[in-house]
Parts: structure tokens; C-alpha cells; sequence
């Protein structure tokens, strides 16, 4: 008989094809499409006919031979995930420019007032100024107009230039000031208010501006003032080159936004965390009154409307009611969202505090009866609804050779991560744990500043490298690779993403350690402590430590350092983790199709 | 004169360059602004030939061949004649193409992210 065991999972649709006679399984080949519509509505056949298509093709079978389609019952989870941020910083007004042009020009601090290069000649002898200079002036003029200023006795005290042109108009100079160039929105430069231009030696940053009484100093300001201005500071932090700008209105606010608290009803009570005393206190109390019933946010606040967002996602999804919508799991992750400061001059940046959260409900049961029969209809071969999903994974885990009863996996997908547990009696417990590889993605877009989704999927899932020259890059891990011919010009000096179809370059200034050291950082926060939590829910008495094999399977195991992440984390508790292989040749994916149709 | 004896610089070579003193000056503006030095010779040949000798001179192993009628080719001496980095047709919608030339040499000596037109 003809057996394909097809698993709808949130992704992914998985089949694998096999001849099963009595005792004897004989898999004949696998197939994977993507899955389309919602899990476990009717809009899931076209993925899963091509799924099935796919397998087919490989063995060069007709689907008329086919005869039983085994479906899993899935398992009625749906998770969400959003963010807040829970500082904002607004410059009131124009105040500040922390841009990092390559090549600025002349160097040390200069103070005066903003003038137009235009308005010069009117400028008495002996004052300070800070000439401004549009892009339609030439870098020679420039050069010349204020060479003619300071012969007639007025200080011209540094320059802010709109073109690249800081070195040509400073190597024309009779008197060397700093100049800061390649600042887009010239036009919004308030004039005749004090400012401040600060250019580093090249291989130093400004010393002045980024110091709070730095500015201080400079400007004169109160103990008060000062206070406001840290924000101003600590932006300009790790510049070559910058111009702060006094306005008398001018003021930069770091707003705290009241986070709210959060209320979790658990099994064992409730209780309230106020959110501003960070993720990981949230996740404490969390595990102190597991398991979640539902929790809340307060009305008005972040948290608020951080689980409003979420519920109002799942009843779309369900077809339930915002207000019935039970929350069963979060995972709560302290993070750092670049956002562009209101007012900025050069589109700068500042990196605000932030949550991440992740959600789980458990709906009523997906309505996999209707699918069922949809296919049967279409394909006309008869379908089984076949156990539950946890329980195929295990069957189809332990073909993974080197395994044995008991044991534990963990599936690590889009939405959440899932563990299950098969006792030597042949028990099996199962745990649904809110944030997986979507998390990721939203934690690492939100501290890159990055919001195209595809480019997102491909840092997390791909090493980069910089280009050194036109022939050779040099890897994460160091290492040099060099190429037989020249690579792309567009791709000299940039940071890349290796891919396997070639080699992507970054946009804008993103540094490869930082965009690694961001990668891991979200792929530990949400894998390995969503690995740990779930792991110590279905373990013996809760102990990790008593659990013997866990086999990770779904689609991120296939990650290039998530599993190794797993598994140095549990060898702490002397567990042997490693990612799984389905029938000794499918890696981690088709654990549950495999185990469908092994399912007697 | 030894090899250690010649200034590392980007090398212009031109045909004639009182034909194309416009080009020339932004070439110079781009080089100047990165703050990378260079040299400038007139010699005789196609807009290859121009571009890959002054690669092959320069001791940063970077060249610009420039004709008279503006066509401008940027050259790296481990790219064969005829592959340039970068290309400038004659009649160019903008003189600024020939700063972003300037500035990419210099770039390329200097091991930054190219600017594109």
C-alpha cells in the first residue's frame, strides 16, 4: 500500500512517500512545499498538492497510486509578537547634527554664529561666526569668500557644507577651521544662533560635544540645561565630526513613556510586573505562577497596547472574540530599537529601550476535518486524520539514528518553539513555548534599524564576510578566502552576505561584528531560553538534568548556529543535544510526515 | 631608481590635457577631497591602453586613462586592459561623473565602499 504522510505546519508543508506491507515500511521519497493560507484552513490544499506533487515527481509515481493520505491533527497554536518602545527622544527643535561624513575637513572645535555664507560681507570685524554653505555654491567660491571675511577681520570659526566638499574648501583656506560636510537638510540649519563645530584628528572622535559639560562649557549652560542636553551627548558618542546648535526654544527631551505593568493569572496565583524593571523580571514571575491562564495589560499604557495588537491578530486568525482570547504563553525580551530622532539635520538615529513580546494561544481545536475532506475531494484518495503532532515528531525523531527511549525533542519553528517527551512507558507530554525564528527577525530589524523583510531572513540565516580587495574577503571567523576573478565592483570594501547563490552587499554603514554580535544576541535570547523553558516543562520532576537525548527538529535547526547554541547550553546539565536526522538522511525536517506514516 | 624611491600615487594618464581641462578638474576635486595623492602625464593610445599603463605605473596599482573627447576609464592593475571599474562615455550627462571617478580611485586605494553615479 501507497501511504504519503503529509504534515501542515506553519511554513512548511512536509510529505514523505513510503510502501508500507504489513510490519514493512519502505520510504520511497520526501517532498516540501510552502504552505499557503493560515495552518489548518481549506486555503492549505494548494501547498499541500504541491508537496505532494514534489514527492511524487521524485519517485516517478502517479498520484493514482497513491492510496492513503495521513494528515497530523495540528496542534491548535497561534502565536504573535509585537514591540514597544519605552523611551522616545524628540529634539524640539533643530539642535544638533551627529552625522559621520568620510571625509570631513580641518580639524578642532570652533564657536560662533550660524551666518550664510551669502550674509558674510555684513558681518562686523571681530565676530564670531559659523558660515553656512548651500550646495550651490562652489567649493573654490566658498573658499574664496570667507578667505576675503577673515582678511577684513571677521572669525570665522568653523563651516557646515552641504556638498563632500569639506576638504577641498579647507585645503584652500588661509586659516584652518573645522568643517563638517555632507549635511542633506542645509536649508534647516536655524541662522544667527550659537553652534558649536567639532572635527576629530583622523583615527580620533570629538571630545567636546559628546561630553554633557562639554557642551556646557561651550554654550554656557545651567546645571539645569545640562541635564537636557545628555541626550544630545550621548548620540554624538563615536563621531569624527559634529554641530550642536543652540536655539533659544531648542530643547531635547528624553521621554520616558510609562510602560505600564502586567498582570499574569497562573495557575499557582497572580501577580504584576511593571514592565520598566525589564524583561527579565517579567520572565521570573512568569515562571513563578506557571502555567499562564491569560494575561493583561494595563489600558493606556505600552503593555497595553502591545497585547492588545496580539489579541486583536489571533481573533482575526480564530474567529473568536478579542475578549475570549486566552494568552498561554509570553516571552518578554529587553531590546534596542533604532529610531530616527524627530528633528535631526542628517537623519540621525538614537537607540531606545524597548520590549519585545511574544504570544501563545491555544484556540479551539483547528477545524483539520474540513481539510481533510477538502483533500479527498480534490485528490480523490482517502485521508486519515492521524494522532497528534507531538507525538508523530517523536515517532519520526527516533529514526534518527543513535537515539532511544526516552526521549525529548524540540521543534524549532517560525512561531514557537515546541518540546515534547516520550517516557519508557511510552507517555508523551508536549509544551508550546510563544517566540521562534519570526522573533528573531522582529529583535534583529528592530536594533539594525532594518525593515525590508527578505533582507532580514537572509542575515539571519547566512555568515557575512567584508570584501578586502578585489579578489578575496575575509570571513566572520577571520579567515581570507580569494577568488580565481575579480569580484563585483559593487561589491569592494562592503560587508556581504554569504549566500549560497552568491554574495549580497549590505546597504549604508553596518558593521559586520555588530550586525553578528546582534545576530546571536537575538538568536540566544529567544532559542536557547525558549530551549531551556521548555525543555524543564516536559523533563522529569523538572530537572533538564534528567532527560538523556533531545533531538531538535523543525525548520531553524537547519540554522547554521542556533543548534550548536542548544547544545552548548544543555551540555551544561550533561544532556546530548544535537539537530536531528530523519531517517538517517532528511536532517531535522519531515520528523512528523516520517512519523505519520509509521503511525500504526 | 628603485622601486621604494617612487611616491605611492594614483597616476592620470591623458591624452592631451589642455582638450579636457574640465574633466581633468574634477578628477582632481574627487582624489583631493579623499585626501588620496596623484600624478598627471600625457602620453599617446586608446582609452584602455591610457588606463590600464597608468595602472600598471602606479604604485598603488590604480590608473585613469582619459581621452580627448572625455572618455574616462578607472583601472585597477590586477584587472586585465579592457575590464575597467568604472566608465565615463564621452559626452557624459554631467561633469560630476568625473568626480565620482576621482573619488572611487581613491576609494580604492584607500579600501571604502565605492560611490555610484
Amino acid at each position: 500500500m501507497l501511504v504519503a504522510g503529509v504534515d501542515i505546519g506553519n511554513n512548511t508543508v512536509e510529505v514523505a512517500l513510503a510502501e508500507v506491507s504489513g510490519d514493512k515500511t519502505v520510504f520511497i521519497s520526501s517532498g516540501i512545499a510552502s504552505t499557503t493560507g493560515v495552518k489548518g484552513t481549506t486555503s492549505n490544499i494548494t501547498g499541500v498538492k504541491l508537496a505532494l506533487d514534489n514527492a511524487l515527481k521524485k519517485a516517478g509515481i502517479d498520484i493514482k497510486k497513491l492510496d492513503l493520505i495521513r494528515i497530523n491533527e495540528a496542534t491548535p497554536v497561534i502565536s504573535d509578537m509585537a514591540m514597544e518602545t519605552i523611551t522616545e527622544t524628540i529634539i524640539t527643535e533643530s539642535t544638533m547634527i551627529g552625522h559621520n561624513p568620510s571625509t570631513p575637513g580641518g580639524r578642532g572645535l570652533g564657536v560662533g554664529k550660524t551666518t550664510l555664507i551669502f550674509h558674510l560681507d555684513k558681518v562686523k570685524p571681530g565676530e564670531k561666526v559659523i558660515v553656512i554653505v548651500p550646495k550651490n555654491v562652489d567649493f573654490e567660491d566658498a573658499a574664496a569668500i570667507i578667505n576675503g571675511a577673515v582678511s577684513k577681520g571677521v572669525q570665522v570659526e568653523g563651516a557646515v557644507v552641504q556638498k563632500d566638499d569639506g576638504v577641498l574648501i579647507s585645503n584652500r583656506l588661509k586659516k584652518k577651521i573645522p568643517i563638517v560636510d555632507e549635511v542633506a537638510y542645509i536649508d534647516k540649519v536655524p541662522l544667527d544662533m550659537l553652534a558649536a563645530v567639532e572635527v576629530a584628528e583622523q583615527g580620533y572622535t570629538i571630545k567636546t560635544l559628546s561630553n554633557p559639560y562639554g557642551i556646557a562649557t561651550v554654550f554656557n549652560l545651567s546645571p539645569e540645561e545640562t541635564k537636557n542636553i545628555v541626550p544630545v551627548a550621548r548620540a554624538l558618542i563615536g563621531n569624527r565630526s559634529a554641530v550642536v546648535i543652540r536655539t533659544p526654544a531648542g530643547d531635547v527631551q528624553e521621554r520616558r513613556i510609562p510602560a505600564g505593568s502586567l498582570v499574569l493569572f497562573g495557575e499557582k496565583g497572580k501577580t504584576t510586573v511593571d514592565l520598566d524593571e525589564g524583561a527579565k523580571r517579567v520572565m521570573e514571575e512568569l515562571e513563578r505562577i506557571y502555567p499562564l491562564l491569560d494575561a493583561q495589560g494595563t489600558s493606556g499604557t505600552n503593555v497595553g497596547g502591545l497585547l492588545a495588537k496580539i489579541r486583536s491578530t489571533m481573533a482575526d486568525l480564530t474567529g473568536q472574540k478579542p475578549d475570549s482570547i486566552k494568552i498561554q504563553d509570553i516571552l518578554a525580551v529587553d531590546t534596542l530599537v533604532q529610531q530616527k530622532v524627530k528633528g535631526g539635520l542628517a537623519n540621525e538615529f538614537f537607540a531606545e529601550d524597548a520590549v519585545g513580546m511574544a504570544a501563545m494561544v491555544k484556540s479551539s481545536r483547528l477545524p483539520m476535518e474540513k481539510v481533510a475532506q477538502k483533500i479527498e475531494e480534490e485528490l480523490s484518495v482517502p485521508v486519515h486524520i492521524a494522532g497528534v503532532e507531538a507525538n508523530m515528531a517523536i515517532n519520526g525523531a527516533l529514526t534518527t539514528p543513535g537515539t532511544a527511549k526516552p526521549l525529548a525533542v524540540l521543534d524549532l519553528g517560525g512561531g514557537s518553539v515546541d518540546a515534547a517527551y516520550l517516557t519508557a512507558d511510552g507517555k508523551v507530554k508536549t509544551v508550546h513555548m510563544a517566540g521562534a525564528g519570526d522573533m528573531v527577525n522582529m529583535l534583529m530589524g528592530a536594533e539594525l534599524g532594518i525593515s525590508d523583510k527578505v533582507l532580514l531572513e537572509d542575515l539571519k540565516c547566512n555568515p557575512l564576510a567584508k570584501v578586502e580587495s578585489m579578489f578575496s574577503i575575509r570571513l566572520e571567523d577571520e579567515t581570507v578566502k580569494f577568488f580565481d576573478s575579480p569580484l563585483d565592483p559593487q561589491l569592494f570594501a562592503r560587508v556581504v552576505i554569504l549566500k549560497e547563490d552568491g554574495m549580497v552587499p549590505l546597504p549604508g554603514n553596518l558593521k559586520l561584528e555588530k550586525i553578528r554580535a546582534v545576530r546571536r544576541d537575538a538568536k540566544r535570547k529567544v532559542f536557547v531560553t525558549n530551549a531551556m523553558r521548555a525543555l524543564k516543562q516536559v523533563a522529569p520532576a523538572g530537572n533538564i538534568r534528567l532527560l538523556d537525548f533531545v533531538v531538535l527538529l523543525g525548520g531553524s535547526a537547519l540554522d547554521f548556529e542556533i543548534p550548536e547554541m542548544i547544545s552548548d547550553a544543555l551540555a551544561n546539565y550533561g544532556v546530548v543535544a544535537g539537530r536531528g536526522n530523519i531517517r538517517g538522511k532528511e536532517g531535522p525536517r519531515n520528523a512528523v510526515a516520517t512519523g505519520l506514516v509509521l503511525d500504526r | 631608481m628603485g622601486r621604494y624611491d617612487v611616491k605611492p600615487t594614483i597616476l592620470i594618464y591623458c591624452e592631451n590635457s589642455n582638450m579636457v581641462q574640465i574633466p581633468l578638474k574634477k578628477l582632481r576635486e574627487g582624489l583631493e577631497e579623499e585626501g588620496v595623492p596623484w600624478e598627471e602625464k600625457e602620453i599617446q593610445g586608446n582609452a584602455e591602453f591610457l588606463a590600464k599603463q597608468a595602472a600598471e605605473d602606479s604604485q598603488l596599482g590604480i590608473g585613469i586613462g582619459l581621452m580627448s573627447d572625455g572618455t574616462c576609464l578607472l583601472q585597477h592593475s590586477r584587472m586585465p586592459m579592457g575590464s575597467p571599474i568604472m566608465k565615463v562615455m564621452a559626452g557624459a550627462d554631467t561633469m560630476e561623473n568625473y568626480r565620482v571617478v576621482g573619488t572611487n580611485a581613491a576609494r580604492l586605494a584607500k579600501n571604502m565602499p565605492l560611490k555610484w553615479f
